[in-house]
């Protein structure tokens, strides 16, 4: 966007240098990016303005944000704020999903709405014609939204699912273990987990819309094709009957305050490659001198010139991936560095870490590594405010952060200005290896003795529950197995789900290579998930092969195990990826635990314990199968006499096999979703 | 008060895509350029297209097209191994590069003061590339791979090419896929790809466009100082025309098993006219009418109403040659593909003999004209945009005029387009079944 704007071709002409014969033309003069002036006024209901009138063609986006995100939501009922935004346009007190969804479609109008911390932010995008038709629907969807009673229990299922897929994740795991960590009781710190979501109730909803989407507090951005002074009428007239309310405060304790590194790793048994976050807290808001930090930052891991990336992945092989970054919100910052590596150098790539931040922070920076990573930040910022979305979503953000107005408009002058003296010194300053939290996610067993140099190391489960190191261990299965006497066996199941049968499913066993190969196939809905188990005579995994297909995705697991290690290849949604694993002696996978049963001698309160692998998400577990009680139970194929059985684990679930041995699954039903199989021919 | 005009009153509430400045001149040696200044933002979109795609493979060489993009960001005489990247990326730059049936495409979007970087790699890449064998080998490697990620080892996408094969089995430029087959890729040699790039990647055959913050007449000094040298390359053979179409000589029909499906899918495929062919407009109101959002026809008949489709796609394919209407349906279980292709041909046949409704052909309208202020809305759309024009219609000159006429389509237009071309003797349907599994059948 062009209109008075800072010359800085002078500064940026210094940075290149002359062509060699035959090389790259150096760069022509810079030009400047400029912003039209920007126009603020308070609208009737007290909610601040800001409107950046463009009109290159004619769209508009408005970015109106509410006080009130993830911080206010009730205590257990994390997740709150984020469902209300994402209930917003499922219902009005006068429009109905459909028709807000139909009207959209009509108009090519596009809504969205997200919770950040402090804050939600309601984003409408619409070409100019159909402008007053969109702030009409998002008037209404703001001030009267129904949270209508179906759409709350979907989107509660879709969340805990989001969740679960999370949970499955080795960066997603550090990353919350991080955060969770890094803030202590400070408010930024909470995060909804599958208990919290599932404890959201429409009426929290209600109660959290009424408390905080109110217009004092609020800030209303229009970039695009507008008239500053007709929106301003426009959004008076779509918003009249917005009131303001009264807001409860929010306590915001004070963060932990570290005086020595912290260390803590999130256990994840068997997984031969750990993710490590480093960082700490930074003061928030618009701090002085935050350009020299944003350089200093950029020269120490700004992706793959940084120091971080040059070192540990070129020199050192330790890693693909090493980044830092400095963020900042209104009350608090913060610096982070990320990257995986193999279990058994992390030890080396955390203290590798700790000696580039202490390079840059006590040794001269190079002019030329600074001048391009200075052109490097110079030259990508214009691609960040070409379009009213993108300048909307940054005023948006430079304003919530009490940026000045003119903030944005000189930010490219602020950085070419920044030198190497202003760099250092800013590293020096602000990043603090001794506040530093270190969070390693992997085998907790492998880290301990890697990482206890750099003090007392923590060592937590997945859900943030402490573990002791006599915890770890996943030992061999607790009896031999025998499956020597099983007889081939095809079975067939019915799929259940929420009390209605949606698919198929069977298991086959055959004799194979001395052992059995154990085939599963469930198909439900669209998608098919292919398990193929192939074990020796005393249940010791060989091979297995996972397949999960749909239209239009597809996920395939292939391994194999050699001695104590478990080796393969993951094709996922974002490429191929190499399975390892070490594991104990006896390992199997989960469905060898049906196996387990079938071929075991069983009695109520037997109790079986044997280590399950989980190739796709790389861990190793022990999983305690325990014979509950004897009783009868009715499937399609007819009434049977049975064990009921519990099976512990990341997975837990209840499997009822057929009292007399062979121990056939007649029913097993899955504790945390509502799916079951049931027994409909064979066996 | 005087009576304002329905006209006037309409003319205000119109959507009115805005018109793109544009300038083009053409070197001795034949490199077409457009130049379209943009100066909201201090950023530029370079991009060069070789009219040369899968389309121009001679037999025997599927795949080479799209081998060869690879190829391009290897080496020159003036960048070493990986300094195009390099520059780019540290200007603050991207950059990508893309193959379909009738071109190849090279992009970089970097700041405006860099323009002359981006240009001047397009001419090292142009004249001075270095094919060498290992970069020809290890690029050969990366290929295949691509081949067996993306096609054979996804379900339901050797189907799409299935597709191609039957729809265009009398067309040779058309059938195979532009990722090319294992063989050909195994047989393809190092002297092979030099010779490509001798023949194709020369000026005669390539497109510049440049949007953003510059000046046309600084973009035509610093394309005349990094291009004007290069020899024209050898002139080539003109791509026969496709047979026409609407095609009578009756449905094409392929039943085949995806080892990767599990469920079956129907694609339906209605052989089109090139490109420029002005039923391309009605068409393509059509695709949105039928499939684009919950309340399109056919969504809302056989997905919510009859609950018999999980999914279904409408889109046309558009070719400097040829084109295809395409629409795709996935069934829930227990539903037959039978039973889909009826329910097409049903909303087919409903379009074909009434049309469509005022309020169905505005918010396809509304829909397809605020892509193309999308499509506006960055220097990268609007390269791409102009080199579409470029390819479709030799000149980028009817950009401005074009969106507008969507306002100029009524009912009977889309229907006579459905019932011209949308009828059983022009189509090729391609039903997919999983494998028979082994046990009880199911």
């Amino acid at each position: 966007m062009r209109g008075v704007g800072v010359a800085l071709g002078a500064i940026l002409l210094a940075a290149g240098c002359a062509a060699a014969q035959g090389g790259p033309p150096p760069p022509l003069p810079v030009e400047e990016v400029g912003f039209p002036p920007v126009h603020e006024s308070t609208l009737s209901s007290g909610a601040h303005l800001v409107v950046v009138p463009w009109s290159e063609v004619p769209f508009v986006t408005v970015n109106v944000v509410v006080p009130g995100g993830t911080v206010a939501d009730p205590a257990g009922r994390e997740g709150t704020a984020t469902f209300v935004a994402r209930l917003l346009q499922r219902g009005t007190g006068s429009r109905s999903f459909d028709e807000i969804a139909g009207a959209l479609d009509r108009r090519g109008i596009s809504l969205a709405a997200a919770a950040a911390e402090e804050w939600t932010t309601i984003s409408l995008n619409a070409t100019t014609p159909a402008l007053d038709e969109g702030l009409e629907i998002l008037a209404d969807i703001l001030v009267d939204p129904s949270f209508p009673d179906d759409q709350v229990d979907l989107t509660r299922t879709q969340a805990r699912t989001g969740l679960q897929v999370q949970s499955s994740r080795a960066d997603a795991v550090a990353d919350r273990a991080f955060t969770r960590r890094l803030y202590g009781d400070h408010p930024y710190g909470r995060l909804a987990t599958t208990t919290s979501v599932s404890a959201v109730e429409r009426q929290d909803l209600v109660d959290f819309h009424r408390r905080w989407y109110r217009p004092d507090g609020a800030v209303v951005v229009v970039a695009g094709d507008v008239d500053p002074e007709r929106v301003a009428r426009r959004l008076d007239a779509a918003f009249r009957g917005w009131e303001p309310g009264s807001k409860p405060d929010i306590d915001f304790p004070r963060a932990p305050d570290r005086t020595r590194p912290e260390v803590v790793v999130v256990h994840r048994p068997g997984a031969v490659q750990a993710e490590i976050r480093v960082g700490h807290l930074l003061m928030g808001g618009d701090v002085e001198g935050w350009e020299d930090l944003v350089v200093a930052n950029q020269i120490l891991g700004g992706g793959p010139p940084g120091r971080l990336q040059q070192v540990l992945r070129g020199a050192l092989g330790y890693t693909y991936d090493a980044r830092s970054a400095v963020t900042r919100q209104r009350r608090l910052g913060v610096f982070r560095i990320a990257t995986a590596a193999r279990t058994e150098v992390v030890g080396a790539t955390v203290q590798e870490i700790f000696e580039q931040v202490e390079r840059l922070r006590t040794r001269a920076i190079p002019g030329s590594e600074l001048s391009d990573e200075v052109a490097f930040l110079v030259g990508s910022f214009p691609r960040s405010v070409e379009t009213p979305q993108q300048v909307a979503g940054q005023l948006t953000e430079w304003r919530l952060i009490g940026a000045p107005a003119d903030a944005l408009e000189s930010y490219r002058a602020r950085i070419a200005a920044v030198d190497t003296a202003r760099a250092r010194a800013a590293a020096e300053r602000w990043i603090r290896p001794e506040q530093f939290l270190v969070v390693v996610s992997g085998d907790a067993a492998r880290l301990q003795p890697q990482l206890r140099a750099l003090g007392e190391v923590r060592i937590i489960d997945t859900e943030g529950r402490p573990l002791g190191l006599s915890d770890l261990g996943v030992g061999p299965a607790s009896e031999v197995f025998d499956l020597s006497h099983l007889t081939p066996d095809t079975l067939t199941y019915d799929v259940v789900v929420g009390g209605a049968v949606r698919g198929k499913a069977t298991r086959i066993l055959e004799p194979q290579d001395g052992g059995w190969r154990f085939a599963s196939v469930i198909q439900a809905g669209f998608q098919t998930l292919e398990q193929e188990l192939v074990v020796d005579d005393a249940l010791e995994m060989v091979s297995s092969r996972n397949r999960m297909a749909a239209p239009t995705k597809e996920m395939q697991v292939e391994t194999r195990r050699e001695g104590d290690r478990i080796t393969g290849r993951a094709i996922m949604d974002d490429g191929p990826r190499p399975v390892d694993l070490s594991v104990p002696r006896g390992v199997t996978l989960s469905d060898g635990l049906e196996l387990a049963l079938w071929g075991s001698r069983l009695a109520v309160g037997r109790e079986i314990r044997l280590p399950v692998a989980d190739v796709q998400e790389g861990v190793v577990e022990t999983v305690v199968l325990r014979v509950e009680e004897r009783t009868e139970i009715s499937v399609p194929a007819g009434t049977f006499d049975v064990f009921r059985v519990s099976v512990s684990g990341r997975d837990p679930q209840t499997i009822y096999v057929r009292a007399q041995g062979p121990h056939v699954p007649i029913r097993m039903e899955s504790a945390s979703r509502p799916i079951a199989l049931e027994l409909a021919s064979g066996g | 008060m005087a009576a304002v005009p329905v006209a006037a009153q309409h003319e205000s509430d119109a959507l009115v895509v805005p018109p793109l400045p544009l300038e083009t001149f053409r070197l001795d040696n034949g490199l077409r350029v457009v130049v379209s200044e943009d100066h909201s933002t201090p950023i530029v979109a370079v991009e060069m297209w070789y009219h040369v795609g899968s389309a121009h493979e001679p037999e025997g060489r599927s795949g080479f097209a799209h081998l060869f993009e690879h190829l391009a960001f290897e080496d020159t005489e003036g960048m070493a191994d990986g300094d195009f990247a390099r520059l780019i990326t540290r200007a603050g730059g991207v950059y990508n590069g893309a193959t379909d049936a009738d071109r190849t495409a090279f992009h970089e979007v970097l700041p405006s003061n860099r323009v002359n970087l981006a240009l001047w790699s397009h001419a090292e890449r142009m004249a001075r590339l270095r094919v060498g064998e290992d970069d020809f080998v290890t690029q050969r490697e990366v290929v295949k791979e691509e081949r067996r990620l993306r096609v054979d080892n996804q379900p339901y996408a050797a189907s799409r090419l299935s597709v191609d094969t039957v729809a265009f089995r009398d067309y040779a430029p058309y059938r195979h896929s532009v990722v090319g087959s294992m063989d050909d890729l195994e047989a393809a040699s190092v002297d092979d790809a030099r010779d490509f790039y001798r023949d194709f990647y020369a000026p005669n055959h390539a497109v510049l466009v440049v949007v953003g913050d510059v000046r046309a007449h600084d973009v035509r000094e610093m394309v005349e100082e990094y291009f004007g040298d290069l020899p024209r390359g050898p002139e080539l053979p003109v791509l026969p025309p496709a047979p026409p179409t609407p095609r009578t000589d009756g449905e094409r029909r392929r039943t085949e098993t995806d080892r990767l499906a599990q469920l079956p899918l129907v694609w339906m495929a209605y052989t089109l006219p090139p490109a420029a062919h002005p039923d391309h407009r009605p068409l393509a109101l059509l695709t949105q009418i039928l499939a684009t959002g919950e309340s399109s026809r056919l969504r809302r008949r056989m997905v919510t109403e009859e609950g018999a489709a999980l999914d279904v796609v409408a889109q046309v394919d558009r070719r400097t040659r040829a084109g295809l209407f395409l629409l795709g349906a996935a069934p829930v279980e227990g539903v037959g593909a039978e039973r889909i292709e009826g329910l097409l041909d049903e909303e087919i046949a409903r379009v074909a003999a009434e049309g469509v409704t005022l309020a169905e052909l505005e918010a396809a309208r509304n829909q397809l004209l605020t892509g193309a202020v999308t499509e506006r809305m960055t220097v990268e759309g609007k390269a791409a945009l102009l080199q579409r024009y470029v390819l479709f219609y030799g000149s980028p000159d009817r950009v401005n005029q074009d969106p507008a006429r969507f306002h100029e389509v009524t009912s009977e237009d889309i229907r006579r387009v459905a019932a011209a071309y949308l009828v059983a003797a022009n189509r090729t349907v391609v039903v997919v079944e999983p494998p028979r599994a082994a046990g009880d059948g199911w």
